[in-house]
């Protein structure tokens, strides 16, 4: 069965690249904005991995991805932290990993294969 | 201006100005260091001629030149303590000293009456002294103890110079300290910023060119015209991580990750990079592990960035030459080129940040920040980067690293 992927990434093109590479690496993608389309595509449905950028316009990646954790529902799916900036607390966010931009495709593909 | 003070009947006179004028005894100042020393006791002056060269140093001073009693009482006030505080001699005479003490600093001369009763002279006191007409100035004083002829303490004598354009000479100097400095870190943040907003096009540019890169088929023009634009894309992700590491480097946060590591693989694989599309050759005849404990990607970098300088600086078909020689607590990496070499002017200068030895309309390009950036990573190892060239003859660039790390 195809995994299905949450992408949550405010920059239109990076969420339709990250959303074209995985399907084509035969991923079931759905893709969100921002933190209050990550709680809306949480609810219709839990995802079996979540890519969650850091800088969100409603809030910020490691904050949520900290509260997905701490929740009992959520906190075994596993989380791709995304970021602009240097990132050094992958542990205090609980992330599964953390991809640094700018990535290419093949890191992309191969942190999901790793994590999912 | 010249300053002047008698100290066991010695006039000493010090200062700069033309000439100064004094009945019957023209003395002449040439710089700001000569000092006139002149022995009142053996100069055959009597009592009269003394007091009248005294009075006359004493009323041609620029300085202020001001006596009280212990008490604080006003007993002389010259032409210059008229023009500096605004109350004539009249007016000043048997006047306590706080007429031109501002409330606020009324307890400094308590603390100046104390020294001089304990025979002590104050020099170059800054302080602030009030004017009549309510202007503070800006002053220093120097306090000499003055005796009677038995050696007793009867007074103070004050020379009081307004530093006024001194001290606002010192706080422009201060204010324009603050705004480089601010300056300073206005254009770290923007270089921050920029190569941080720079990042998400980049990263997207660089995704969709590897997705063409994929689908076009083989051997097409296309993929020929892709592959430059990803070679254009990976520069300028260069470029913009240089300037991150600048800005890392200026708010110290560029960190070191070391790990032990064979220095020659490293070497192989950095030079591999450039061996396959270069139209220069290459030699590096290394072939035994050194092992080091070091920052690998960062070393990396600096051998990239070394690398990447003698390929832009040397004709094509010039020889590159990269040796690792080990001592007992180091290793050295050397990079000879045979390229344009480096005029003496620019050879200490070179590693600063943004300097660039080529004149900035040439038509080498570069923003003058890898040199510096290669010397701030080798230094924060505890290493050292140097470079020996001549101009027209090539350059040879050496880095030391610790074997063990700092």
């Amino acid at each position: 069965m195809k995994k299905d992927v949450l992408v949550i990434e405010d920059d239109d093109d990076i969420r339709y690249l990250i959303a074209y590479v995985l399907k084509k690496e035969q991923y079931d993608v759905r893709v969100g904005a921002s933190a209050g389309d990550l709680s809306r595509e949480l609810s219709a449905k839990r995802p079996d991995l979540i890519i969650l950028d850091i800088m969100l316009p409603d809030g910020n990646g490691v904050d949520l991805c900290k509260a997905l954790k701490e929740d009992r529902i959520t906190c075994h799916i596993p989380v791709i932290i995304m970021s602009a900036h240097q990132f050094n607390n992958m542990e205090e966010a609980c992330a599964d990993d953390f991809i640094s931009k700018p990535f290419s495709i093949k890191q992309i593909v191969a942190s999901v294969e790793r994590v999912a | 201006m010249f300053f002047v003070s008698i100290i066991n009947d010695k006039a000493i006179i010090s200062g700069c100005g033309s000439e100064l004028k004094i009945v019957g005894l023209p003395v002449m100042f040439c710089d700001t260091k000569c000092v006139y020393k002149m022995d009142i006791q053996k100069s055959g002056l009597v009592a009269e001629e003394k007091q009248a060269l005294l009075a006359a140093i004493v009323s041609s001073s620029q300085d202020a030149i001001v006596s009280k009693t212990l008490k604080g009482i006003i007993t002389s006030w010259n032409p210059a303590a008229e023009r500096l505080f605004g109350y004539t001699e009249r007016e000043a005479l048997g006047k306590h000293i706080s007429l031109i003490i501002p409330e606020d600093r009324i307890h400094e001369e308590d603390f100046i009456l104390q020294q001089v009763g304990r025979g002590l002279r104050i020099e170059h006191f800054e302080t602030v002294r009030k004017a009549r007409s309510g202007r503070l100035i800006p002053i220093s004083l120097t306090i000499s103890p003055v005796f009677n002829e038995r050696q007793e303490i009867i007074g103070a004598s004050k020379i009081a110079r307004d530093i006024s354009e001194y001290i606002a000479a010192k706080e422009e100097k201060e204010r324009l300290y603050e705004e480089v400095k601010n300056l300073s870190r206005k254009k770290d943040e923007f270089i921050a910023l920029t190569a941080h907003e720079l990042k998400t096009p980049i990263t997207s540019l660089r995704g969709f060119m590897e997705v063409l890169q994929m689908h076009a088929a083989p051997d097409s023009m296309d993929l020929g015209l892709i592959e430059r634009c990803v070679r254009q894309t990976n520069k300028l992700t260069a470029l913009m991580n240089d300037l991150l590491d600048v800005s890392r480097l200026q708010i110290g946060k560029l960190l070191l990750r070391c790990e032990h590591f064979d220095l020659v693989a490293m070497a192989q694989e950095v030079l591999a990079g450039f061996t396959h599309s270069a139209k220069h050759q290459f030699s590096f005849r290394n072939r035994k592990p050194v092992m080091i404990y070091a920052d690998r990607i960062r070393l990396e970098q600096v051998l990239t960035n070394l690398l990447n300088n003698a390929v832009k600086y040397t004709p094509e078909g010039g020889m590159i030459t990269v040796k690792i020689r080990e001592a007992p607590h180091q290793v050295d990496v050397s990079i000879r080129d045979e390229g344009t070499g480096i005029d003496a002017e620019h050879l200490t200068k070179i590693f600063d940040q943004f300097y660039r030895a080529v004149d900035p309309g040439s038509n080498i390009s570069g923003l003058g920040i890898g040199l510096y950036i290669s010397k701030e990573i080798v230094v924060r190892h505890g290493g050292s980067i140097r470079v020996e060239s001549r101009k027209g003859s090539g350059s040879v660039f050496i880095f030391s690293i610790p074997r063990q790390g700092r």
